[in-house]
């Protein structure tokens, strides 16, 4: 009874940390790159006609 | 301990803790907000607030989480985990600021329920949409039913497995708080450092975890006791008993506390408190009782009841002297049972 709560506990802990660590990593290398001058949309060039 | 409701059975001891804690808040809420001031002084009182608080919980968070394995790790924590739902409560006040100031100024002008607006603003699937509002949302509540249960009043009255289970939610709503923190604010705040701080808190956390549940894994092994042919096996010998101090050891996978007291007493109980899994094996004789070294809760070492008017019990043990060596009846006897302790 003792030692199965504590394996509850060990194991519930395990699976939490791993969540949120593979949740920080996926959120880190994922995020969206911030916009620069080259990929934005550029008006349209003004012609003399 | 306390049987009937009493706020806070205060002592010196909970009063200084207290006061450093509320210094040590302001003193964090004053400084994260002089330093953003410094670095942007564009930034409103509202964003302020909602950044500050939500960092000093987050914080906080992490301090209370390290708290239950550096007590198992080194006693010298144990203080602190006398008093660590002081701690939880004034985290959770914390993050009730952050969440009403971010649902007011992000939710408040919307045409729909601001609740319902944390659920539906951001429901996609898209790491830009991922509803990171939702999982803060979640963990705040199970934050808030810890909060209000965190009284002994409440642990008596739900009894302590209900109590335990319901508390051991803190876990879930930490996994819930770093989602809400990696989908949320780092999505914007871009800079290293903040990715890199979360990600420590996170390793720091768990590595504690895994180091403390290791070493009681390594507690909860059973030494190799010869075993009678009535079933008794053998756990230590009569000079392995300080009086007053229990020899701790783990018979069938239980751990036990064999406790020698009043002289020539010896008795055996569960190692284990029942308040909050304390390790009654590292307990005193105090009064005549076998008292938990995480919240002083008590227990008679001959039937493991509580002095009345508490109403807590434990498993007891028969034991059995031959010649100079303990032997223990590993199958416990139900909590409350009264066993005759044997003499030395």
């Amino acid at each position: 009874m003792q030692s199965s709560h504590r394996r509850f506990h060990r194991l519930l802990w395990l699976i939490v940390s791993a969540i949120a660590a593979l949740a920080l990593i996926y959120a880190t290398m994922n995020r969206p790159t911030p916009a620069t001058n080259e990929s934005l949309p550029q008006p349209p060039s003004q012609t003399n006609s | 301990m306390s049987a009937t409701y009493q706020a806070i059975g205060w002592n010196a001891f909970k009063k200084r803790h207290d006061i450093i804690l509320v210094i040590a808040v302001v003193l964090f809420l004053a400084t994260f907000i002089g330093v953003a001031l410094a670095l942007n002084p564009q930034q409103t009182p509202p964003i302020l607030i909602i950044r500050s608080t939500a960092v000093a919980a987050i914080t906080l968070l992490h301090f209370i989480l390290m708290i239950g394995p550096m007590a198992r790790l080194d006693k010298r924590w144990l203080p602190l985990l006398y008093n660590r739902r002081h701690l939880g409560v004034t985290m959770f006040l914390l993050a009730l600021i952050h969440s009403a100031f971010a649902t007011l100024l992000y939710h408040g002008y919307s045409d729909i329920n601001p609740i319902v607006s944390i659920f539906v603003t951001d429901a996609g699937t898209s790491i830009t949409t991922f509803p990171f509002q939702a999982f803060g949302f979640v963990a705040l509540l199970i934050l808030f039913v810890m909060a209000a249960t965190s009284h002994d009043f409440w642990l008596a009255n739900l009894t302590a497995p209900i109590w335990k289970v319901l508390h051991m939610g803190v876990y879930i709503a930490y996994a819930f708080l770093i989602i809400h923190v990696a989908f949320g604010v780092l999505q914007s705040e871009t800079h290293p450092v903040f990715a890199i701080l979360t990600g420590v808190g996170v390793g720091v956390v768990s590595l504690l975890h895994l180091i403390a549940g290791w070493k009681e894994k390594g507690i909860d092994r059973d030494p190799k006791h010869e075993a009678k042919d009535d079933g008794y096996v053998a756990v230590c010998s009569v000079d392995d008993l300080e009086e007053d101090t229990p020899f701790g050891t783990t018979v069938g996978g239980e751990r036990v506390a064999i406790l020698r007291y009043e002289g020539n007493k010896v008795s055996a109980v569960s190692g284990v408190c029942q308040h909050q899994n304390g390790p009654l094996t590292e307990g005193k004789f105090i009064y005549g009782c076998l008292t938990c070294p995480w919240h002083g809760y008590q227990y008679k070492p001959e039937d493991g009841t509580s002095p009345e008017p508490f109403t807590e019990k434990i498993p007891t043990f028969h034991l059995r002297v031959e010649g100079n060596t303990i032997l223990i009846d590993p199958d416990p006897k139900p909590a409350g049972t009264l066993v005759e302790p044997v003499t030395v």
